[in-house]
This record gives structure tokens, sequence and C-alpha cells, in this order.
């Protein structure tokens, strides 16, 4: 009689269970669109904004989503551009929307990919999690951390699964560092180096221009948003992260990912102190710098350095540097190498690394289990914190400071 | 469904002070009669939970301790309390669960003829004392709390219309697509069609020649509610005195003889013809213009000897 | 043309259902704070037919519990369950996906018989407390099986026979403790109704589903439904477990394509020669529902919400009767039994042992319901926990097999214990 693995009373229905029109009168204005993980109990899920990195993960759950095990299927995306309209339906298949609200007012989707500009990554993952959907972010979680600050609120109370989309997050390597750390392996940790280079003869962001874009096929307000308003500007809509409006330039774009998965590694911790500096150097097209740095102090008596320019390859090496020994990333996973003072007291020590869910395979389970995803809000946002304040000291050219026990900056 | 010989079977069930009706359509008389049972069990178990007369409701409940804090309740009798206070406002404060205190004022001595009429500082003191405002409805806790002790709500103006929703969607549910649910006088929901034409005619019983029909509304998946002021009063020096209360004035609602409401929500026709007796031809009118999936039928008191003149607001 | 209009965009005017956000409509008194010191206590529901859906409806009343996950696999009442629960809740049809979350504290089951083992089972080792629906098991295999794993796990079992915890029943057992009744010799129990039983099905292929309780894969019939209340309930007052049963079921007037009986009548033997009787009728309902303990000094009949004390005449006065209120039935005066003690009586009890303080009217499924979350809170065993379960069904499922054998079976010790 027992013989729960595999037998489920859909087999003894023999046959699809008739559901019977319901017809359902009254306002049902409690809930939250209470999805229902019916047949098949696949997660059905939507894309919002088909930009390069939307079609991208679009075309990677489309494809996930062949295998029958996946359980998943994305039936909807939504865009503002005509032509990405038309590429998002083609890949996957799926209802397109303009609006998208609509997209998250139907009952059967169960969660989102967001990957709009920065700015309406706030509004659009509120929206999300207060219509029941849990929410895959793309990096940076938001544009401002005060945003940050009120997504950490919105997901709690609608107990949503929200994974930040910083995919290194999910790289074993910071995991098995921070259990390190923690440990003792490197003493007190003093400080942490990263970077982010790259060059091009282009200029970063100068991505490619469609000169057929239009104001009838491009929904330039809805792209503004709450940004300043301004005329219609093909620029801006392709190139959006070169300026302040939309994005935090290198800060958001690429010291999301860095931050993140070092404050992983570390511990996340508010910031105290952040400073930065850089300048346009050399691509003068845009508001952003195209070098930047910056430096965080944390109140743990440690600091993060991160480097970069768009205008040289030449890294830093990503080192974390405790009093007795320093951590190197290095295939195939981690080395600490003590100090030359303390090598006696510690040895040289290699880790290996274990496999991982990929940061959306992760977010995927979680949705299932419930389990809070690799990159959850409360460590997203104090990255954020971190990151956008790097963004005002070099905008403010001042020390920024900030008091993480009132959350506010000083 | 109801197409080919079509059966219909009738069946009654004493609930909530009145004689609920199912007038179901089908195939199949056994089946029907199981599923007509199985609203009236619904039916029942609605009453357990709505009832001021039994001790362990949820509305007893509610008024027991709502003063002292929040009180839980489940998510379907909640929404039922934010229709509730929804209809209030959209209506001006005509339509008020809470009014208990006010309405017991003006039927005291009902049965011992101690009546007296209220003076006005009598009534300012009660309206002070009840009113939706002081109902608060926590929708992420879903809990109700008052926010003043001596507070108490009943659900007769809006309960027979909420359990005949109730039992229209478990009846749908059960895939009956045609029939009739009605609660005593006061509300009934047609599913669907009858068998031999495109919806429900119901009928509207004249209050003075209670053998007559006053009139007939057609209904096709909508609600018909009906209050009248004209059944329940108090009479005192040749006076009657409606037990219908206006909330906003405290004093008996006396325009209208009868109003109807008709919308898709049977809740909502309820607790509207309850509002619609208050406000009277003119705002109803405009509470109508407002809301255009509402429609109404009012009946105002003649005047002695003249015939009785009926109003319809967005019925054909 | 754009979606995005100047100024303020109202995220209410166009999320429907938008819950989650608190609409605080007028001030309440300061009493808010309350909810939040109680821990959360997150339940899973699998089942929401006719008793679920009600019982689903108390749980969300005890403060600090929330019901995040619902399942069922008919349609029709997964809506409905999803509308009684409200905010953050989210529907399933395979009750496995509802255990792979790991933010549920504890699974309620309410679903057709032969499902609460596997489902009890699953939802343990999944690290859920677990409260099933009488009767505890298909099969006294699976209700030791439910035994076994709590006492694995760790994880608490309780079986919803709210008798248990209904003040009335309790205040009588106290009483019979006490002696009002002498010594009990015969104890007879009914439960009869008139009606088929059956519910209505929208379509044929959803019979079995529909109305499980007619067919022997998924229900044990009348002894399982309805004679498990009973039975533990006699269990309980007698303090002791039956030697033998035998007895007569049949298919006698519903005959429907049912394949339970529609009648029974079961004699069971109890230690000392006491002797009990059930029946349960689906054709007449004169007799209703209640269970009768015969002693030498006085009898007992008892029901939710009612229960009358008859003195035998060979009995002395008992000391507070005077107080009591009394009533006629059938031409006898009997004692109606309240468990709201008044002071007085207690004054007059005189007996040296305190009665019972009264406790507030409250309906059992609800007393059920809470004393399975403070369980939970306080991490102390259910007082109808697995063995007071598998100890009524054992009673019953060999009542069946006696039936259905047409012989006198004897109740064997281990069919008690797992």
């Amino acid at each position: 009689m027992i013989d729960a693995k595999g037998l489920t009373r859909r087999d003894f229905l023999k046959g699809s269970a008739a559901t019977v029109g319901l017809g359902l009168i009254g306002t049902g204005a409690v809930m939250a669109s209470p999805r229902v993980i019916g047949a098949n109990d696949r997660i059905l899920i939507g894309v919002i904004g088909c930009g390069s990195k939307g079609a991208s993960h679009l075309r990677s759950l489309v494809e996930k989503s062949k295998d029958p095990k996946s359980k998943i299927a994305v039936v909807a995306v939504s865009d503002i551009y005509q032509p990405r309209k038309d590429r998002a339906r083609e890949i996957s298949g799926g209802e397109v929307y303009h609006d998208y609200r609509k997209l998250l007012e139907r009952n059967d989707i169960d969660a989102v990919v967001i990957a709009s500009p920065d700015h309406w990554h706030a509004r659009m993952a509120t929206d999300a999690m207060e219509a029941g959907k849990d929410v895959y972010l793309e990096k940076p979680m938001t544009h401002t951390w005060e945003e940050a600050k009120a997504l950490v609120g919105v997901v709690r109370r609608t107990e949503r699964v929200m994974q930040v989309g910083a995919q290194s997050c999910s790289d074993d390597r910071y995991w098995k560092a921070n259990k390190l750390i923690r440990e003792g392996a490197l003493g007190k940790v003093l400080w942490t180096t990263g970077s982010y280079c790259r060059n091009s003869t282009r200029g970063e962001w100068n991505y490619n221009i469609d000169e057929g874009a239009n104001p009838d096929n491009l929904d330039w307000k809805a792209f503004l948003g709450s940004a300043p308003k301004r005329p219609f500007d093909k620029e801006r809509f392709f190139r959006w992260r070169k300026y302040w409006d939309y994005s935090g330039g290198i800060a958001t774009d690429l010291f999301y990912h860095e931050l993140s998965h070092l404050q992983i590694a570390l511990g996340p911790e508010f910031p105290k102190k952040v400073s930065a500096g850089g300048g346009i150097y050399v691509q003068h097209d845009r508001d952003v710098p195209d070098t930047f740095h910056m430096i965080i102090d944390y109140p743990s008596d440690h600091s993060v350095v991160l480097c970069s320019s768009m205008a040289n390859r030449q890294e830093v090496p990503e080192l974390i540097r405790g009093h007795e020994a320093t951590m190197y990333f290095e295939s195939p996973g981690i080395v600490v190498r003590p100090e030359n003072e303390f090598k006696d007291a510690c040895p040289e020590i290699t880790v290996a690394l274990d496999p991982r869910s990929s940061h959306m395979d992760n977010w995927l389970e979680c949705i299932r289990t419930r389990r809070t995803p690799t990159l959850d809000a409360d460590t997203a946002y104090k990255v954020m914190v971190a990151i956008d304040l790097g963004v005002r000291s070099y905008r403010k050219e001042q020390v920024m400071k900030f008091d993480p026990a009132k959350q506010r900056v000083i | 469904m109801c197409s080919t010989n079509p059966i219909l079977v009738r069946m009654k069930r004493v609930a909530m002070n009145c004689e609920f009706e199912l007038v179901l359509c089908g195939s199949d008389r056994r089946y029907l009669i199981d599923a007509g049972e199985e609203a009236f069990e619904e039916l029942a178990r609605l009453e357990e939970q709505l009832s001021v007369f039994i001790p362990t409701s949820d509305v007893s409940d509610i008024n027991a301790h709502a003063a002292e804090r929040p009180v839980r309740i489940d998510a379907r009798l909640f929404d039922l309390l934010l229709l509730a206070k929804r209809v209030s406002a959209e209506t001006g404060g005509a339509f008020d669960i809470s009014t208990g205190p006010l309405v017991r004022r003006w039927s005291a001595g009902d049965d011992h003829g101690g009546f007296s009429v209220p003076t006005s500082e009598e009534i300012s003191q009660l309206i002070s004392k009840v009113g939706m405002k002081h109902v608060c409805l926590d929708q992420a806790a879903i809990t109700v709390a008052f926010d003043r002790p001596g507070m108490m709500i009943n659900l007769g103006a809006i309960g027979k219309g909420y359990a005949v929703r109730e039992m229209a969607d478990l009846l749908r549910g059960r895939g009956i697509d045609a029939g009739l649910i009605s609660g005593g006088t006061s509300t009934v929901y047609a599913i669907g069609h009858a068998p031999d034409d495109d919806a429900w005619t119901v009928g509207i019983r004249n209050p003075v020649e209670r053998e007559e029909r006053l009139t007939t509304v057609r209904l096709r998946d909508r609600a018909l509610s009906t209050s009248g002021g004209h059944e329940r009063f108090t009479e005192a020096d040749g006076v009657r005195y409606s037990h219908v209360i206006d909330p906003r004035t405290g004093r008996p609602a006396d325009a209208l003889l009868i109003a109807c409401a008709v919308t898709s929500d049977p809740a909502e026709s309820d607790a509207l013809s309850t509002a619609f007796l208050v406000l009277g031809v003119e705002e109803t009118k405009e509470y109508c213009s407002a809301h255009e999936s509402v429609g109404a039928v009012l009946v105002p008191v003649p005047a002695p000897g003249a015939d009785l003149e009926i109003i319809r607001i967005g019925i054909e | 043309m754009s979606f995005y209009d100047d100024g303020a965009l109202s995220r209410r005017d166009f999320i429907k259902g938008s819950a989650a956000a608190a609409v605080t409509l007028g001030l309440a008194s300061g009493a808010s704070a309350q909810q939040s010191d109680v821990k959360e206590i997150r339940c899973g529901f699998i089942g929401v037919g006719t008793e679920g859906s009600m019982l689903l409806g108390k749980l969300v009343k005890i403060p600090g519990v929330k019901v995040p996950a619902i399942c069922d696999i008919y349609e029709p009442n997964l809506q409905k369950g999803l509308k009684i629960a409200g905010g953050l809740v989210r529907g399933y049809e395979d009750y496995r996906y509802m255990l792979d979350r790991t933010d549920l504290d504890a699974i309620l089951i309410a679903t057709p018989l032969n499902w609460h083992a596997p489902m009890a089972i699953d939802a343990m080792k999944s690290g859920k407390h677990v409260f099933s629906e009488k009767m505890m098991a298909y099969s006294i295999e699976d209700a030791k099986m439910m035994l076994k794993t709590s006492r694995q796990t760790g994880k608490l079992l309780q079986i919803g026979h709210q008798r248990r915890y209904d003040p009335l029943y309790n205040h009588a057992f106290n009483l019979i403790k006490q002696g009002v009744l002498g010594k009990i010799t015969h104890v007879r129990c009914m439960w009869n109704r008139n009606g088929s039983w059956r519910r209505a099905v929208p379509d044929p292929k959803l019979e079995r589903l529909i109305n499980w309780r007619m067919y022997k894969d998924q229900s044990q019939g009348l002894m399982a439904e309805l004679a498990s209340h009973q039975m533990h309930v006699t269990n309980w007052f007698l303090e002791s477990l039956p030697i033998s049963v035998m007895g007569y079921g049949g298919i006698d007037y519903w005959k429907d394509g049912r394949e339970t009986y529609d009648n029974v009548n079961v004699l069971f033997e109890y230690p000392e020669g006491v002797k009990v009787y059930y029946q349960s009728l689906t054709t007449n309902q004169f007799d209703n529902c209640y269970e009768q303990f015969m002693g030498d000094k006085g009898t007992l009949v008892i029901t939710t919400g009612k229960a009358q004390l008859f003195k035998e005449p060979r009995a002395e006065d008992l000391m507070w009767s005077s107080a009591a209120h009394k009533e006629k039935v059938g031409g006898k005066e009997a004692i109606v039994l309240d468990a709201d003690v008044t002071a007085k009586l207690k004054a007059q009890a005189g007996e040296g042992e305190q009665i019972a303080a009264g406790e507030k009217k409250k309906d059992d499924y609800m007393a059920e319901l809470e004393a399975f979350i403070q369980c939970i809170r306080e991490g102390k065993q259910p007082d109808c926990d697995g063995q007071e379960g598998l100890e009524s069904a054992a009673t019953c499922l060999l009542a069946n097999q006696a039936m259905a054998q047409g012989k006198k079976l004897y109740y064997k010790p281990e069919m008690f214990k797992a």
C-alpha cells in the first residue's frame, strides 16, 4: 500500500483530470495571485527585458526547458523595442508583452528574469514580487543603494525567492574561501584586491545602434521610466551604460560582480567608508569614467581595493591578504600561502573545489524548496551600498561614510 | 448540459433565519440532488461562521475580542469584510455592518410597546460610537480589529448574498451551469440561463399586493438582491419607523419602499440593495452611473392613493 | 502610446490582488505588536476537500500560524483552499513538491484514507511535523509505519480525533474516573444518518476521486470514517483495548456500485467482560450520534456539544447534583454536563479533587489544531498521538475484517504496538 514514489493520484485517474470551469465570482482582493504548481509541476518563467543580456538568458532557459527533467518552461517575454520583441518571440515562442505589468498579471507565471537597464531594476522587481513571482534580477541589484534597501523589505514581506544575477557568486571557490577565512587560515584579513580590465578602440559599451530605431518602434517614455526626461536619443537607448541617468558605469556594471563574490568570501558587511577616483582619460563620449578605482573600508578592519580601466587590460591579481597568509585564486582551486614570518606556524594549503549548481539553477532549485538563494537580497544590498557609494564618491569628489547600524550615509 | 431534456430539481433548506432555495438544471436527477446537498452543507458551515447567535462563530469571536486585539480570520471571510468596507466607502457610509446599537435603539420596545423616538442628542451619541471607520482590516496579517470598545458587527445585510455566492461557486465547480440560488427574498443568483431562454427571469414581489409580481428582471450569471423597509418597523403614534436605519443620519431611511441591486457578485448586490434603500433615488442613480456593472430597481414610497412607481436604472 | 505615464504610477492600480502591502484602514489600538511576539509556525496543507477546507479555515485563525502551501489534486478544491488561506500561499497538485520546501514546520493531511500513511511518512522524513486526519491509516501496517517514522525522525505526529481535546469529553472522563458511573459494564455507540454519502460527480472520470469513501482500495468505510472517533473515545474512557470483535456489515440499501458497507453492526469484547456495541447506519437517523457508557451507578450519554448523566436508582445521590442543571429526557431526569463548571459546583463537589475549571466555549476542531501548534512550539508530544491513533485504527480495522469474514476475530497485542 505504501508506494508513494512514482504513484500519483493522476496515475489512477487514467487520463487527464477534468478540471471544471470555475467562474469564480467575488473579489479575491486578499491574495497575490497564488500560482498553482500544476501539470508536470513545471516552473513557468517570463523574461522582462530582452536586450543582449535578456536574450542570452532567454536562449539558455529555452535550451534548458527542452530537457523534460528540467521542469521549466518560458512562456512569456516583454520588451519595449519591436525588433527585440520579434527576436524574443522567435527564440522562445512565448507570448510577447509590451507592458511588463501585463505579463505580471498572469496567474500562471511563477517567476521572472529581469534584465532591463539598471534604473528599472527596483521597480520591476518590486512589482514582480508583489504579484507573487520569484525573481532573478540581473546585476547590479539596483541603481541606488536606497532602492536596494527598499527591495530587501519587499523580499521579506512577499517571501519571494530573489536571486541577484552576479553569477560568480555560485563559484565554489568563494564559498571555500569563506570557510578557510573563518577557520583562521589567513589570520587577520587586511586587504583584498580585485580588478576588471578591458581595452578597445571602439570604446567600452559602444554597442551597435540600430538606425531603424524610432519613436514608433521604441517606447522611449517607457525606457526612461523614472529617469530624467530627455528627448528621444538612440545613443542613450542602445548605450545606456555610459550615462549616469541609467547606470553607475564600471562600478555597477563590473565591480558589482567582483565585490559580490568577494563579499561572499570575506563575509557580507556594510562598508564604513568608500572613496573613489579615476576619470575619463581616453573615452570622451560618455558621462562615466573609463578608468575607475575604489577603496572600501569595512567596520571589521579590512579594506577592499577595486581597480579598473576600460582602456588597458592589465589586471590586478585577485588576492585576499591576511597578516599570516595570503589567498590566491589559482586553478584548480584556492592556494593559501603563508607569509615568511609565519611559515612555521601555517603550511601552504591547496583546496580543491566542489561542483555547485549554476547561478540560474540555484535560483530554480530555491523556487521549489523556498531556500535562500546564493546571492540573497541581504548580501546583494550590502554590496550595493558600497558600489553606489563608490559612484557618489567619484561624482562628488568626496569620501563617503556610512553608518552600518542605522543604515544611513553619514 | 441543460439543452436536451433538461431536468429541474428544486431543493430548500432553512438557514440564516430564512429559506434558501436551489433550482438546478441538468440531465441527471440524482447528481443534481447530490450537488444540492453539498451546497447546503457548505451553507450550514457558513452559517456557523457568520451567525451572531452561535458563540463559537467567527463573527462572535470578532465581536468578543476585536477591541482588545486584532482577531485573525480566514481569507475568504476577510475578503467579505473588505467588500463591506469598500461598499461602505463607495456609498458614503449608506451601508455599514457596524450599526447594531443604532438599529437596536430604533427597534427597542418593539414587542412591549415601550418605544420612544430617540432624540437628536441620543442619535449623535450613538452615531459617534459606531461606524466602519472603527473597523481596522490588516491585509497582510488578515486580521480585524476595532479601535474602540463597544463595537459590534453583524453580517446580516451581506451574509445571505455571501452564502449564495459560495454555493454558486461550489455548484459551478460540480459542473452545474444552469440554475437559480436564492437566500430568502434577499438575494437570488442566476447561473447561466433557463432551459428555454437565454436568461433566467426573476420576479420582484409587490410589497403591497403580495400575491402580485411587481416587475421582472432577467439575469444571466448575475445576482439580484432586494431590500425593503416596509416589513420591519416600529409603530408609534400612528407613525411607522422602519428598522432600516440610515447610518449617516442615524434615522430611518424612508424614501423607498423597495430597493434592488443587480450585479455579478451576490454578496455585493446584497450589500448594495441595503445601501440603495438608504441612498434613495438620486444618489442611487449617481452610484450606478459611476459603476457601470451595477443596476438597480427602485420603488419609492408612494403618495397616499397613488400607484407604485418602478424606476429601473441600468436594466432593460 | 507609452505604458508609462508621467508622474505617479500607482502599483496598486494594475497589479490585481496585490496582497502584500498592509492596508490598515483606521488606527488599531496598539495591540498589533502582539502578532509578532509568537513564534511563526508555517504549515503545508494537503487535501482541502470538505473536511480539509473546514480545518484550514480554523487553522489560519491561530495566531502565529501561516499557511504558505496548499495541495489538492482536484482543482475546484484547490482553488477554494487558496481562497481560504489567502496571503502568500502557493498551490500544488503533487504533494512531493510541497515537501521539497525547506520553509515548512508542519504538514496537515486531510486526504482520502489510503494516502494518510505515504504522505505522513514522506512529510516526517522531510523534516516536518504531521497532523493527520482520522482514521490514522488504511491498514495496521501503515499505521505502525507512521508511528515508527515519528519515533525515528523525532517529528511530532498527531491524529485528528478531536474529541480528545473537547473540554466536555475531558470533563466527562474526569467524572468517570471519580466514579460517577460506578463500574462500566457496557457501552453503546451509534452514528446513524439517513443519506447516501454520495457526492456529485461532474465527470464520470472523477467518480473514484470524489466518492473515494465508497471504494475499498481507498476507504475503510464507516468504521474508519465514523467509528474510529467513537472507538477512540471508548478506548480512552474504558482505559483498555478490545479483546475480540464480531459483527455484520452489508451493502443492503444503497446498491449504487459502492464497495464499502452502508451499515455496520459490531460487537466488541473488552477486558473484565465489558461489551461494546457499535452501530452506524445510513438509512435512519433516529438515534443520531452519541456514545453511551453504562455503569452500575449511572449512565453517561455524550456527543459533541452535549453530555448527560443519568443516575441509576441504586446509586447514592451525587453530591453535587443538587446544584447541577437538570433536564428531562424521555421521562428520565438527566444532569446536563457543562465543561464550564461554575464556582458553586466546585464548592459543592467536596470530593477533595478540584473539578477542572471550565474552559471557554470553543469548538473541538479548533482545540485540536491549537494543541498541535502548541506542541510544536513547546516540543512536547501531542495528547492524541500516533499510539492513540494506532489503537483506534487497529480496533476498527479488525472489526472490518471480522465482518468481511463473518467470524469472531481476536486482537493480538502486537496490533496495538509499533
